[in-house]
């Protein structure tokens, strides 16, 4: 069994059925993972922010932003030989500070931004794992496309 | 439950953890001094030998030349005073904030330091773009924010479920919830700690009131703010957040009061990412962390 690690801002994607691809403490960042159940092919993306457009040069770094993040993922699950059309997704992250009311709703930004963009490409969501005042770490398991989920003090939990 | 222990008695404990960091605030004093000779700096840093090999390992880094530097005096002409103080503030503050303290905050091992160097250099990037605090200044005061915290999971760690339970029953932040619990909660513990050490006031004030800026004397609110921001920043990236990371107050309405704007926060956060990925991937827990498929 080998581990891909995802960092935060990165994108990482695989067709070997032994791989388990984790993500250390989602925040108000999101995980998605994709899984093709036919091809055996699956990714993960961590982005931390909605949109890319007001940020410049950070673009560079396209996986940190929903919208240029999940463009990267679609193409590289295509080039890996997976269809994202026909792909199992799984949402988690979007923590939110309780007393947040204006800029710092980045959390609740995040899970909008990519459930609006999963509308448009018709991709269903099977899991949404989202909210809440705690950060998540999550491991993808592209033998069977289950998703183990910690969070602090918690059991883990499979989705 | 048992009786809280008194507050004096969390404060007295928590400076029997190894590394404490005393030596930090007399060093500051020393390189904010142009009177300060080379020898006195020398003789001060002499008394911490993981802090001297990390000043000889940093001026004989690739990035501050080619020449070998083999005495501590050396090393320390070539970094300059303001180096200096950087890799103090990160080996001193780091080596306190890395004790292992797993209980209390749910917290792996090295999470406190590893959330607490993403504060600082949030803390850091936002003042550069602001320009209304010194970004070192804000840098030490993100890095030592959450000192008591370390004090609190060291002495209290069993009456956390206590803890626990009232933030959850009543939805108020966790700090009040220590406060009911304890009768103080954690910056109490992290304003009388950094005050023992001889620390200045303004990091002492950033320790106190850091969850409530507004409540803080008018003059350091404008580096209070800017670690509030910081901490929540970095709260968002979730890396070494604890159990009560997003329970923490926010207020956002003292960022408009000292100049910063959500469009500002929002450029910043991307540079923090990238500032902080070169440590915390040197200093990140590898494969593994306690997650299963069970």
């Amino acid at each position: 069994m080998s581990e891909i690690i995802v960092g935060v801002g990165d994108l990482q994607v695989s067709n070997r059925e032994d791989t388990v691809i984790t993500t250390f403490a989602l925040g108000s960042c999101i995980g998605v993972t994709l899984w093709d159940p036919v091809k055996k092919v699956g990714g993960m993306l961590h982005a931390m922010l909605p949109d890319s457009k007001i940020h410049g040069k950070a673009t560079e770094k396209r996986a940190m932003f929903v919208d240029t993040g999940m463009q990267d993922f679609f193409e590289k699950l295509r080039q890996m030989g997976g269809n994202p059309e026909s792909c199992q997704c799984k949402l988690f992250g979007g923590a939110q500070v309780m007393q947040a009311d204006s800029f710092f709703k980045i959390g609740s930004r995040n899970v909008t931004a990519f459930l609006a963009l999963a509308e448009q490409c018709r991709i269903p969501v099977l899991c949404n794992e989202t909210g809440g005042q705690y950060n998540r770490t999550i491991k993808f398991r592209l033998s069977d496309g289950l998703v183990a989920v910690k969070t602090p003090n918690l059991e883990v939990f499979v989705r | 439950m048992s009786d809280p222990l008194p507050l004096q008695i969390v404060c007295e404990m928590a400076k029997s953890l190894p590394a404490a960091p005393w030596l930090l605030p007399k060093l500051q004093t020393a390189l904010l001094n142009p009177d300060t000779t080379v020898e006195e700096t020398e003789a001060l840093i002499k008394k911490d030998a993981g802090l001297s090999s990390a000043i000889l390992r940093t001026a004989n880094s690739a990035f501050f030349g080619d020449t070998k530097c083999d005495t501590l005096r050396n090393a320390l002409l070539r970094l300059g005073n303001r180096e200096i103080f950087k890799v103090a503030s990160l080996t001193i503050a780091g080596r306190w904030l890395s004790n292992t303290v797993t209980g209390g905050y749910g917290w792996e091992a090295g999470d406190l330091c590893k959330h607490s160097l993403c504060v600082a250099i949030a803390a850091e990037i936002i003042a550069k773009e602001s320009g209304k605090v010194p970004p070192d200044v804000a840098y030490l005061a993100g890095l030592l924010h959450d000192v008591g915290k370390l004090a609190l999971a060291y002495s209290c760690a069993d009456s956390f479920e206590e803890v626990r339970l009232h933030q959850r029953d009543n939805q108020c932040s966790w700090r009040e919830s220590e406060k009911v619990i304890f009768g103080y909660d954690h910056t109490d513990v992290g304003g009388i700690l950094l005050e023992s050490w001889s620390y200045p006031q303004n990091l002492i004030q950033t320790a106190l009131y850091y969850p409530r800026p507004s409540l803080a004397a008018h003059e350091y609110l404008p580096l209070i703010a800017h670690v509030h921001a910081a901490k929540h920043l970095s709260l968002q990236l979730g890396v070494g957040v604890g159990e009560e990371g997003f329970t923490t107050e926010l207020d956002e309405t003292v960022f408009a009061q000292v100049g910063l704007t959500p469009e500002m926060m929002e450029i910043a956060m991307p540079k923090i990412l990238m500032a902080a990925e070169k440590i915390l991937n040197a200093i990140s827990a590898g494969p593994g962390k306690g997650v299963s498929f069970g």
